[in-house]
Protein backbone atom coordinates (compact mmCIF):
# COMPACT_ATOMS: atom_id res chain seq x y z
CA UNK A 1 0.00 0.00 0.00
CA UNK A 2 1.24 3.50 -0.90
CA UNK A 3 1.65 6.11 2.19
CA UNK A 4 -1.63 7.67 1.29
CA UNK A 5 -3.40 4.57 1.31
CA UNK A 6 -2.03 3.57 4.87
CA UNK A 7 -3.58 7.21 6.12
CA UNK A 8 -6.61 7.11 4.35
CA UNK A 9 -7.43 3.57 6.14
CA UNK A 10 -10.26 4.09 9.35
CA UNK A 11 -9.05 2.76 12.77
CA UNK A 12 -11.28 -0.71 11.95
CA UNK A 13 -9.41 -1.27 8.62
CA UNK A 14 -5.89 -0.73 9.84
CA UNK A 15 -6.43 -2.82 12.82
CA UNK A 16 -7.53 -5.85 10.93
CA UNK A 17 -4.50 -5.52 8.45
CA UNK A 18 -2.29 -4.82 11.23
CA UNK A 19 -3.70 -8.13 13.37
CA UNK A 20 -3.54 -10.36 9.92
CA UNK A 21 0.01 -8.80 9.99
CA UNK A 22 -0.40 -7.43 6.29
CA UNK A 23 0.55 -4.02 7.19
CA UNK A 24 3.19 -2.66 9.92
CA UNK A 25 2.17 -0.24 12.54
CA UNK A 26 5.60 1.09 11.82
CA UNK A 27 4.88 1.83 8.29
CA UNK A 28 1.20 3.47 9.12
CA UNK A 29 3.13 5.64 11.82
CA UNK A 30 6.00 6.77 9.47
CA UNK A 31 2.94 7.72 6.39
CA UNK A 32 1.30 10.03 9.17
CA UNK A 33 4.29 11.68 10.24
CA UNK A 34 4.87 12.30 6.40
CA UNK A 35 1.97 13.73 6.25
CA UNK A 36 1.97 15.90 8.82
CA UNK A 37 5.25 17.05 7.77
CA UNK A 38 4.04 17.56 4.06
CA UNK A 39 0.27 19.65 5.05
CA UNK A 40 0.28 20.85 8.53
CA UNK A 41 2.65 23.35 7.80
CA UNK A 42 -0.53 25.14 6.41
CA UNK A 43 -3.22 23.34 8.46
CA UNK A 44 -1.89 23.64 11.65
CA UNK A 45 -3.08 21.15 13.27
CA UNK A 46 -0.29 19.67 15.71
CA UNK A 47 0.87 21.90 18.95
CA UNK A 48 3.36 19.17 19.04
CA UNK A 49 4.68 16.49 17.20
CA UNK A 50 6.01 12.82 18.79
CA UNK A 51 8.08 11.75 16.18
CA UNK A 52 10.54 9.90 17.71
CA UNK A 53 8.50 8.39 20.61
CA UNK A 54 5.47 7.43 18.29
CA UNK A 55 7.85 5.60 15.95
CA UNK A 56 9.21 3.50 19.32
CA UNK A 57 5.74 2.79 20.17
CA UNK A 58 5.01 1.65 16.77
CA UNK A 59 7.50 -0.50 16.93
CA UNK A 60 7.18 -2.24 19.72
CA UNK A 61 3.61 -3.13 18.87
CA UNK A 62 5.01 -4.44 15.84
CA UNK A 63 6.92 -7.17 17.70
CA UNK A 64 4.53 -7.87 20.50
CA UNK A 65 2.12 -8.27 17.59
CA UNK A 66 4.27 -10.80 16.08
CA UNK A 67 5.16 -12.64 19.03
CA UNK A 68 1.19 -13.23 19.48
CA UNK A 69 0.59 -10.71 21.93
CA UNK A 70 -2.25 -8.56 19.68
CA UNK A 71 -4.58 -6.33 22.08
CA UNK A 72 -7.06 -5.44 19.95
CA UNK A 73 -7.89 -2.90 17.13
CA UNK A 74 -6.21 -0.18 18.79
CA UNK A 75 -2.95 -2.18 18.93
CA UNK A 76 -0.30 0.18 16.78
CA UNK A 77 -3.12 2.31 15.81
CA UNK A 78 -1.00 6.03 15.45
CA UNK A 79 -3.56 8.30 17.04
CA UNK A 80 -3.01 11.85 18.28
CA UNK A 81 -5.33 14.10 20.96
CA UNK A 82 -6.36 17.46 21.64
CA UNK A 83 -3.58 19.18 23.27
CA UNK A 84 -5.41 18.96 26.86
CA UNK A 85 -4.81 15.24 28.15
CA UNK A 86 -1.93 14.67 31.00
CA UNK A 87 0.55 12.86 29.27
CA UNK A 88 3.61 11.43 31.05
CA UNK A 89 6.97 13.69 30.04
CA UNK A 90 4.92 15.21 27.59
CA UNK A 91 4.33 19.20 27.23
CA UNK A 92 0.52 19.60 27.11
CA UNK A 93 -0.25 23.62 26.61
CA UNK A 94 -3.97 23.44 26.72
CA UNK A 95 -3.65 25.45 23.68
CA UNK A 96 -3.13 28.38 26.08
CA UNK A 97 0.21 30.26 26.79
CA UNK A 98 0.02 30.06 30.88
CA UNK A 99 0.45 26.18 30.23
CA UNK A 100 3.22 26.54 28.02
CA UNK A 101 5.91 24.83 29.69
CA UNK A 102 3.72 22.37 31.28
CA UNK A 103 4.83 18.92 31.23
CA UNK A 104 2.57 16.84 33.44
CA UNK A 105 4.29 13.57 35.17
CA UNK A 106 1.63 11.21 34.41
CA UNK A 107 -1.24 10.26 32.16
CA UNK A 108 -4.95 11.40 32.27
CA UNK A 109 -7.44 8.26 32.51
CA UNK A 110 -7.71 8.11 28.39
CA UNK A 111 -3.88 8.19 27.70
CA UNK A 112 -3.74 5.63 30.02
CA UNK A 113 -6.21 3.04 28.64
CA UNK A 114 -5.20 4.12 25.56
CA UNK A 115 -2.26 3.15 25.71
CA UNK A 116 -2.73 0.03 26.90
CA UNK A 117 -4.91 -0.45 24.16
CA UNK A 118 -1.43 -0.47 22.53
CA UNK A 119 -2.26 3.05 20.67
CA UNK A 120 1.05 4.57 19.59
CA UNK A 121 1.34 8.55 20.09
CA UNK A 122 1.57 11.14 17.33
CA UNK A 123 1.43 14.51 19.08
CA UNK A 124 -1.10 16.78 20.39
CA UNK A 125 -3.42 18.72 18.53
CA UNK A 126 -4.47 22.16 18.49
CA UNK A 127 -7.70 23.68 19.85
CA UNK A 128 -8.97 27.10 21.18
CA UNK A 129 -7.17 28.72 24.03
CA UNK A 130 -8.07 26.58 27.02
CA UNK A 131 -11.16 25.07 25.04
CA UNK A 132 -13.12 28.29 25.69
CA UNK A 133 -14.26 29.03 21.90
CA UNK A 134 -15.31 27.24 19.12
CA UNK A 135 -13.34 28.58 16.36
CA UNK A 136 -10.14 27.67 16.94
CA UNK A 137 -8.82 30.93 16.58
CA UNK A 138 -5.22 30.35 18.65
CA UNK A 139 -3.04 33.61 18.77
CA UNK A 140 -0.06 31.26 20.53
CA UNK A 141 -0.04 28.23 18.04
CA UNK A 142 -1.86 29.55 14.84
CA UNK A 143 -5.14 29.27 13.55
CA UNK A 144 -6.17 25.33 12.50
CA UNK A 145 -7.31 25.64 9.32
CA UNK A 146 -10.30 23.52 7.76
CA UNK A 147 -8.63 21.43 5.09
CA UNK A 148 -11.86 20.99 3.16
CA UNK A 149 -11.46 25.03 2.33
CA UNK A 150 -8.39 25.92 3.74
CA UNK A 151 -9.62 29.59 4.43
CA UNK A 152 -12.13 28.32 7.18
CA UNK A 153 -11.93 27.11 10.23
CA UNK A 154 -12.73 23.83 11.48
CA UNK A 155 -14.56 24.35 14.52
CA UNK A 156 -14.04 23.67 18.00
CA UNK A 157 -12.64 24.05 20.37
CA UNK A 158 -11.43 20.66 19.73
CA UNK A 159 -10.21 21.73 15.63
CA UNK A 160 -7.24 20.42 15.23
CA UNK A 161 -8.58 17.01 15.84
CA UNK A 162 -11.05 17.31 13.54
CA UNK A 163 -9.20 19.17 10.63
CA UNK A 164 -6.06 16.10 11.88
CA UNK A 165 -8.35 13.00 11.22
CA UNK A 166 -10.42 14.84 8.02
CA UNK A 167 -6.57 15.35 6.50
CA UNK A 168 -5.58 11.94 7.27
CA UNK A 169 -2.92 13.50 10.19
CA UNK A 170 -3.65 10.39 12.09
CA UNK A 171 -5.98 7.45 12.39
CA UNK A 172 -8.41 8.60 15.36
CA UNK A 173 -8.99 10.90 18.16
CA UNK A 174 -10.19 12.28 21.10
CA UNK A 175 -11.36 15.90 22.13
CA UNK A 176 -13.28 17.58 24.59
CA UNK A 177 -16.78 18.88 24.28
CA UNK A 178 -18.81 21.38 26.93
CA UNK A 179 -20.59 22.86 24.29
CA UNK A 180 -20.06 21.06 21.30
CA UNK A 181 -16.45 20.86 20.81
CA UNK A 182 -15.96 17.78 19.67
CA UNK A 183 -19.47 17.46 17.27
CA UNK A 184 -19.15 21.02 16.06
CA UNK A 185 -15.57 20.36 14.33
CA UNK A 186 -16.72 17.48 13.13
CA UNK A 187 -19.47 18.19 11.35
CA UNK A 188 -17.24 21.31 9.95
CA UNK A 189 -14.59 18.74 8.92
CA UNK A 190 -16.92 15.88 7.89
CA UNK A 191 -15.95 13.46 10.41
CA UNK A 192 -17.87 11.29 12.90
CA UNK A 193 -17.80 12.69 16.63
CA UNK A 194 -19.08 11.44 19.35
CA UNK A 195 -20.11 12.93 22.99
CA UNK A 196 -21.04 10.28 25.26
CA UNK A 197 -23.04 10.40 28.54
CA UNK A 198 -22.05 12.50 31.22
CA UNK A 199 -19.53 10.43 33.22
CA UNK A 200 -19.25 7.90 30.83
CA UNK A 201 -15.47 8.49 29.89
CA UNK A 202 -13.28 9.55 33.22
CA UNK A 203 -12.08 12.92 32.73
CA UNK A 204 -9.04 12.09 35.38
CA UNK A 205 -6.16 14.20 33.82
CA UNK A 206 -8.28 16.20 31.53
CA UNK A 207 -8.10 20.33 31.87
CA UNK A 208 -11.22 20.94 32.84
CA UNK A 209 -13.58 23.71 31.42
CA UNK A 210 -17.16 23.08 32.61
CA UNK A 211 -17.48 21.34 35.64
CA UNK A 212 -21.00 19.77 35.36
CA UNK A 213 -20.44 19.93 30.95
CA UNK A 214 -17.13 18.77 30.33
CA UNK A 215 -17.09 15.19 28.31
CA UNK A 216 -14.45 13.48 26.38
CA UNK A 217 -15.39 12.02 23.23
CA UNK A 218 -13.79 10.39 20.20
CA UNK A 219 -13.10 11.77 16.72
CA UNK A 220 -12.91 9.60 13.71
CA UNK A 221 -13.56 8.64 10.47
CA UNK A 222 -16.31 6.21 10.93
CA UNK A 223 -18.60 5.29 13.18
CA UNK A 224 -17.21 1.85 14.29
CA UNK A 225 -14.09 4.26 14.91
CA UNK A 226 -15.37 6.02 17.39
CA UNK A 227 -17.44 2.83 18.74
CA UNK A 228 -13.65 1.18 19.01
CA UNK A 229 -12.17 4.10 20.97
CA UNK A 230 -15.26 4.06 23.27
CA UNK A 231 -14.70 0.62 24.17
CA UNK A 232 -11.04 1.20 24.86
CA UNK A 233 -11.77 4.52 27.45
CA UNK A 234 -15.69 4.57 29.03
CA UNK A 235 -16.12 3.32 31.95
CA UNK A 236 -15.83 3.88 35.97
CA UNK A 237 -12.91 5.77 37.43
CA UNK A 238 -12.87 6.65 40.73
CA UNK A 239 -10.12 9.65 40.27
CA UNK A 240 -12.98 11.35 38.42
CA UNK A 241 -16.18 12.34 40.79
CA UNK A 242 -18.17 12.75 37.81
CA UNK A 243 -17.28 9.63 36.08
CA UNK A 244 -20.40 6.81 36.37
CA UNK A 245 -20.06 4.00 37.74
CA UNK A 246 -23.08 2.55 34.89
CA UNK A 247 -21.86 -0.79 33.18
CA UNK A 248 -20.01 -0.11 29.85
CA UNK A 249 -21.46 -2.09 26.75
CA UNK A 250 -19.43 -3.65 23.94
CA UNK A 251 -20.16 -0.35 21.43
CA UNK A 252 -18.76 -2.35 18.62
CA UNK A 253 -20.59 -5.31 18.77
CA UNK A 254 -23.43 -3.18 19.60
CA UNK A 255 -23.49 -1.57 16.01
CA UNK A 256 -24.98 -4.24 14.01
CA UNK A 257 -28.32 -4.42 13.61
CA UNK A 258 -29.67 -1.28 11.85
CA UNK A 259 -32.46 1.09 12.71
CA UNK A 260 -35.65 -0.97 11.47
CA UNK A 261 -38.32 0.01 14.42
CA UNK A 262 -35.78 2.54 15.92
CA UNK A 263 -38.08 5.77 16.51
CA UNK A 264 -36.55 8.91 15.58
CA UNK A 265 -37.87 12.13 16.78
CA UNK A 266 -37.84 15.30 14.84
CA UNK A 267 -38.32 18.83 17.25
CA UNK A 268 -40.04 21.07 15.62
CA UNK A 269 -39.14 24.04 17.47
CA UNK A 270 -35.21 23.52 15.90
CA UNK A 271 -36.17 22.91 12.60
CA UNK A 272 -38.78 26.37 12.78
CA UNK A 273 -35.66 28.43 12.96
CA UNK A 274 -33.23 29.72 10.83
CA UNK A 275 -30.92 27.37 9.74
CA UNK A 276 -28.87 27.42 6.28
CA UNK A 277 -30.84 26.21 3.56
CA UNK A 278 -28.03 23.39 2.18
CA UNK A 279 -27.61 22.56 6.02
CA UNK A 280 -31.67 21.83 5.82
CA UNK A 281 -32.03 20.36 3.18
CA UNK A 282 -28.83 17.61 3.77
CA UNK A 283 -30.24 16.88 7.65
CA UNK A 284 -34.22 16.65 6.19
CA UNK A 285 -32.72 14.27 3.46
CA UNK A 286 -30.59 12.48 6.20
CA UNK A 287 -33.79 11.98 8.32
CA UNK A 288 -35.45 9.91 5.51
CA UNK A 289 -32.76 8.15 4.37
CA UNK A 290 -33.32 6.64 8.07
CA UNK A 291 -36.93 6.62 7.54
CA UNK A 292 -36.03 4.10 4.23
CA UNK A 293 -33.91 2.23 6.19
CA UNK A 294 -36.71 0.98 8.57
CA UNK A 295 -36.67 4.41 11.11
CA UNK A 296 -39.66 5.45 12.46
CA UNK A 297 -39.88 8.96 11.82
CA UNK A 298 -42.44 11.20 14.36
CA UNK A 299 -42.30 15.37 14.98
CA UNK A 300 -42.06 15.95 18.86
CA UNK A 301 -41.73 19.04 20.58
CA UNK A 302 -39.18 20.39 23.05
CA UNK A 303 -41.25 23.66 23.90
CA UNK A 304 -38.29 25.30 26.24
CA UNK A 305 -35.10 24.03 24.54
CA UNK A 306 -33.94 26.12 21.00
CA UNK A 307 -35.26 29.40 22.94
CA UNK A 308 -34.07 29.02 25.94
CA UNK A 309 -30.71 26.38 25.93
CA UNK A 310 -28.28 28.53 24.55
CA UNK A 311 -28.51 31.69 27.38
CA UNK A 312 -29.01 28.66 29.97
CA UNK A 313 -25.52 27.62 28.46
CA UNK A 314 -24.10 30.64 28.63
CA UNK A 315 -24.79 31.88 32.29
CA UNK A 316 -23.47 28.51 33.13
CA UNK A 317 -20.26 27.66 30.96
CA UNK A 318 -19.57 31.26 31.93
CA UNK A 319 -19.34 31.20 35.46
CA UNK A 320 -18.04 27.64 35.17
CA UNK A 321 -15.02 28.52 33.02
CA UNK A 322 -14.77 31.23 35.25
CA UNK A 323 -14.49 29.75 38.79
CA UNK A 324 -11.90 27.05 37.23
CA UNK A 325 -9.48 30.01 35.98
CA UNK A 326 -10.18 32.13 39.17
CA UNK A 327 -6.70 32.28 40.59
CA UNK A 328 -4.44 32.32 37.69
CA UNK A 329 -6.92 34.99 36.34
CA UNK A 330 -6.12 37.40 38.92
CA UNK A 331 -2.58 36.36 39.34
CA UNK A 332 -1.65 36.23 36.01
CA UNK A 333 -4.03 37.94 33.70
CA UNK A 334 -1.21 38.63 30.98
CA UNK A 335 -0.52 35.12 30.29
CA UNK A 336 -3.94 35.18 28.61
CA UNK A 337 -5.44 35.90 25.39
CA UNK A 338 -7.29 39.41 25.36
CA UNK A 339 -10.41 37.61 24.00
CA UNK A 340 -10.51 34.29 26.42
CA UNK A 341 -9.38 37.01 30.02
CA UNK A 342 -12.18 39.05 28.71
CA UNK A 343 -14.61 35.92 28.72
CA UNK A 344 -13.28 34.86 31.82
CA UNK A 345 -13.79 38.54 33.81
CA UNK A 346 -17.36 38.58 32.86
CA UNK A 347 -18.15 34.89 34.22
CA UNK A 348 -16.86 36.36 37.14
CA UNK A 349 -20.12 38.85 37.41
CA UNK A 350 -22.68 36.85 36.04
CA UNK A 351 -24.86 37.37 39.12
CA UNK A 352 -25.46 34.56 41.52
CA UNK A 353 -29.38 35.07 40.73
CA UNK A 354 -29.51 34.26 37.41
CA UNK A 355 -26.96 31.30 37.81
CA UNK A 356 -29.11 29.98 40.06
CA UNK A 357 -32.13 30.51 37.33
CA UNK A 358 -30.48 28.94 35.07
CA UNK A 359 -30.18 25.59 37.39
CA UNK A 360 -33.33 25.84 37.38
CA UNK A 361 -34.21 25.77 33.59
CA UNK A 362 -31.99 23.61 33.15
CA UNK A 363 -34.25 21.06 34.83
CA UNK A 364 -37.03 22.46 32.41
CA UNK A 365 -34.69 21.30 29.31
CA UNK A 366 -34.27 17.74 30.54
CA UNK A 367 -37.47 17.25 31.44
CA UNK A 368 -38.45 18.09 27.88
CA UNK A 369 -35.85 16.14 26.49
CA UNK A 370 -37.25 13.15 28.80
CA UNK A 371 -40.64 13.43 28.19
CA UNK A 372 -39.62 13.73 23.89
CA UNK A 373 -37.33 10.51 24.96
CA UNK A 374 -40.15 7.95 26.42
CA UNK A 375 -42.04 8.32 23.35
CA UNK A 376 -38.97 8.10 20.90
CA UNK A 377 -35.42 6.20 20.93
CA UNK A 378 -33.51 9.34 19.22
CA UNK A 379 -33.56 12.73 18.33
CA UNK A 380 -32.28 13.94 14.99
CA UNK A 381 -31.46 18.04 14.05
CA UNK A 382 -28.21 19.31 12.52
CA UNK A 383 -25.07 19.58 14.44
CA UNK A 384 -24.29 23.57 13.21
CA UNK A 385 -27.20 25.35 11.38
CA UNK A 386 -24.60 26.71 8.85
CA UNK A 387 -21.45 24.86 7.35
CA UNK A 388 -17.71 26.44 8.09
CA UNK A 389 -17.67 30.11 8.14
CA UNK A 390 -14.71 31.70 6.68
CA UNK A 391 -11.56 32.32 9.40
CA UNK A 392 -12.33 35.64 10.98
CA UNK A 393 -16.10 36.17 9.77
CA UNK A 394 -17.92 37.68 12.40
CA UNK A 395 -21.78 37.12 11.08
CA UNK A 396 -23.50 35.42 8.89
CA UNK A 397 -27.25 36.06 6.58
CA UNK A 398 -29.35 33.36 7.47
CA UNK A 399 -32.81 33.71 6.20
CA UNK A 400 -31.78 37.36 5.82
CA UNK A 401 -31.00 38.10 9.01
CA UNK A 402 -27.07 38.92 10.17
CA UNK A 403 -26.19 36.42 13.17
CA UNK A 404 -23.52 36.11 15.32
CA UNK A 405 -21.37 33.41 13.72
CA UNK A 406 -21.05 31.72 17.41
CA UNK A 407 -24.00 31.77 18.09
CA UNK A 408 -25.15 30.11 15.27
CA UNK A 409 -22.61 27.81 15.40
CA UNK A 410 -23.15 26.79 19.10
CA UNK A 411 -26.78 26.82 18.99
CA UNK A 412 -27.61 23.25 18.44
CA UNK A 413 -25.23 21.42 20.42
CA UNK A 414 -25.46 23.04 24.04
CA UNK A 415 -28.66 21.35 24.98
CA UNK A 416 -26.96 18.06 25.10
CA UNK A 417 -24.05 18.94 27.57
CA UNK A 418 -26.85 20.62 29.87
CA UNK A 419 -28.66 17.17 29.84
CA UNK A 420 -25.58 15.48 29.37
CA UNK A 421 -27.22 13.13 26.92
CA UNK A 422 -25.24 11.06 24.31
CA UNK A 423 -25.33 12.60 21.11
CA UNK A 424 -22.82 11.94 17.67
CA UNK A 425 -22.35 13.90 14.87
CA UNK A 426 -22.52 12.26 11.45
CA UNK A 427 -21.41 13.32 8.06
CA UNK A 428 -24.89 13.82 5.79
CA UNK A 429 -23.70 15.32 3.09
CA UNK A 430 -21.92 18.80 1.40
CA UNK A 431 -23.01 21.97 0.19
CA UNK A 432 -22.13 22.94 -3.71
CA UNK A 433 -19.25 24.32 -2.29
CA UNK A 434 -17.62 21.46 -0.82
CA UNK A 435 -18.37 21.74 2.60
CA UNK A 436 -19.70 18.91 5.28
CA UNK A 437 -22.50 19.07 6.88
CA UNK A 438 -23.12 17.02 9.88
CA UNK A 439 -26.65 14.83 11.25
CA UNK A 440 -26.71 15.26 15.09
CA UNK A 441 -28.25 12.08 16.17
CA UNK A 442 -28.92 12.21 20.69
CA UNK A 443 -30.47 8.95 22.92
CA UNK A 444 -30.96 8.44 26.40
CA UNK A 445 -28.76 8.68 28.99
CA UNK A 446 -26.11 5.91 28.82
CA UNK A 447 -27.66 4.27 25.73
CA UNK A 448 -24.29 5.28 23.45
CA UNK A 449 -25.40 2.05 21.46
CA UNK A 450 -28.37 3.13 19.93
CA UNK A 451 -27.13 6.70 18.95
CA UNK A 452 -23.62 4.59 17.32
CA UNK A 453 -25.85 2.03 15.90
CA UNK A 454 -28.48 4.19 13.92
CA UNK A 455 -25.45 6.73 12.78
CA UNK A 456 -23.57 3.23 11.82
CA UNK A 457 -26.58 2.60 9.75
CA UNK A 458 -27.01 5.94 8.10
CA UNK A 459 -22.94 6.14 7.28
CA UNK A 460 -22.94 2.56 5.72
CA UNK A 461 -26.31 3.33 3.60
CA UNK A 462 -24.66 5.99 2.10
CA UNK A 463 -20.92 7.12 0.67
CA UNK A 464 -20.27 10.39 1.98
CA UNK A 465 -17.44 9.06 3.76
CA UNK A 466 -15.91 8.26 0.51
CA UNK A 467 -14.92 11.91 -0.32
CA UNK A 468 -11.97 13.23 0.80
CA UNK A 469 -10.49 16.83 0.88
CA UNK A 470 -8.89 18.16 -1.78
CA UNK A 471 -5.40 19.22 0.08
CA UNK A 472 -2.96 21.22 -2.06
CA UNK B 1 -27.14 49.56 29.21
CA UNK B 2 -23.94 48.48 31.35
CA UNK B 3 -20.92 51.79 31.67
CA UNK B 4 -17.20 51.21 31.89
CA UNK B 5 -17.00 52.19 34.90
CA UNK B 6 -20.21 49.86 35.98
CA UNK B 7 -17.73 46.86 34.79
CA UNK B 8 -14.87 48.17 36.51
CA UNK B 9 -16.27 48.52 39.77
CA UNK B 10 -17.83 44.91 39.56
CA UNK B 11 -14.78 43.95 38.72
CA UNK B 12 -13.05 45.32 41.74
CA UNK B 13 -15.52 43.83 43.83
CA UNK B 14 -14.35 40.67 42.52
CA UNK B 15 -10.78 41.06 42.99
CA UNK B 16 -10.25 42.29 39.47
CA UNK B 17 -8.90 45.59 38.28
CA UNK B 18 -9.06 46.18 34.14
CA UNK B 19 -8.01 48.91 31.96
CA UNK B 20 -10.58 51.69 29.79
CA UNK B 21 -10.33 49.89 26.60
CA UNK B 22 -11.21 46.36 28.30
CA UNK B 23 -14.23 47.83 30.34
CA UNK B 24 -15.42 49.40 27.58
CA UNK B 25 -15.50 46.05 25.14
CA UNK B 26 -16.78 44.11 28.06
CA UNK B 27 -19.56 46.90 29.09
CA UNK B 28 -21.10 46.36 25.35
CA UNK B 29 -20.44 41.89 25.80
CA UNK B 30 -21.71 42.03 29.19
CA UNK B 31 -25.34 44.43 28.29
CA UNK B 32 -25.91 41.88 25.82
CA UNK B 33 -25.41 38.61 27.75
CA UNK B 34 -27.25 39.80 30.75
CA UNK B 35 -30.19 41.49 28.61
CA UNK B 36 -30.21 38.01 27.30
CA UNK B 37 -29.99 36.62 30.60
CA UNK B 38 -33.53 38.58 31.83
CA UNK B 39 -35.58 36.01 29.23
CA UNK B 40 -35.30 33.66 32.18
CA UNK B 41 -37.79 36.18 33.91
CA UNK B 42 -39.97 35.70 31.43
CA UNK B 43 -40.01 31.89 31.33
CA UNK B 44 -40.35 31.46 35.21
CA UNK B 45 -43.39 33.66 34.88
CA UNK B 46 -45.06 31.94 32.13
CA UNK B 47 -43.72 28.47 33.44
CA UNK B 48 -43.25 28.91 37.28
CA UNK B 49 -39.99 27.23 39.17
CA UNK B 50 -39.29 23.89 38.23
CA UNK B 51 -37.38 22.76 41.36
CA UNK B 52 -38.85 20.12 43.23
CA UNK B 53 -39.80 21.33 46.68
CA UNK B 54 -40.36 19.63 49.91
CA UNK B 55 -42.89 19.89 52.44
CA UNK B 56 -41.35 20.23 55.96
CA UNK B 57 -43.58 16.65 56.91
CA UNK B 58 -41.84 15.08 53.97
CA UNK B 59 -38.51 16.42 54.95
CA UNK B 60 -39.35 15.32 58.53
Amino acid sequence: MTATELTALTIAEAGELIRKKSVSPVDITKACLERIEKHDERLRTYITVLADSAIAEARQAEQAISKGDYRGPLHGIPLALKDTFAMRGVRVTCGSKLMENNVTDYDSAVIERLRKAGAVFLGTLSMHEFAYGCTNSNPFYGFARNPWDDERIPGGSSGGSAAAVAASLCLGSIGTDAGGSVRLPASLCGIVGLKPTFGRISRYGTYALSLTMDHNGPMTKSVADAAIILDAVAGPDPRDPGCASHPVSRYREDLAGGVNGVKVGVPKEYFAEAMDSQVRTAVTAAIEKLRSLGAKIEEVSLPHCSRYAPLTFVAIAMAEASSVHARDLRSKPDLYSQETRELLYMGLVIPSRRLMQAQRVRTMLANDLDAALKRVDLIAMPTASIPAPRIGERTVNLNGRNINTIAALTRLTSLFNLTGLPTISVPCGFTTEGLPIGLQLAGKAFDESTVLRAAHAYETNTNWRERRPPLK
Amino acid sequence: MISANDVKTMLIEVGVSVGDDEAKRMASGLTAILTDLNKLDELEAEEGDPTPRFTVEEVK
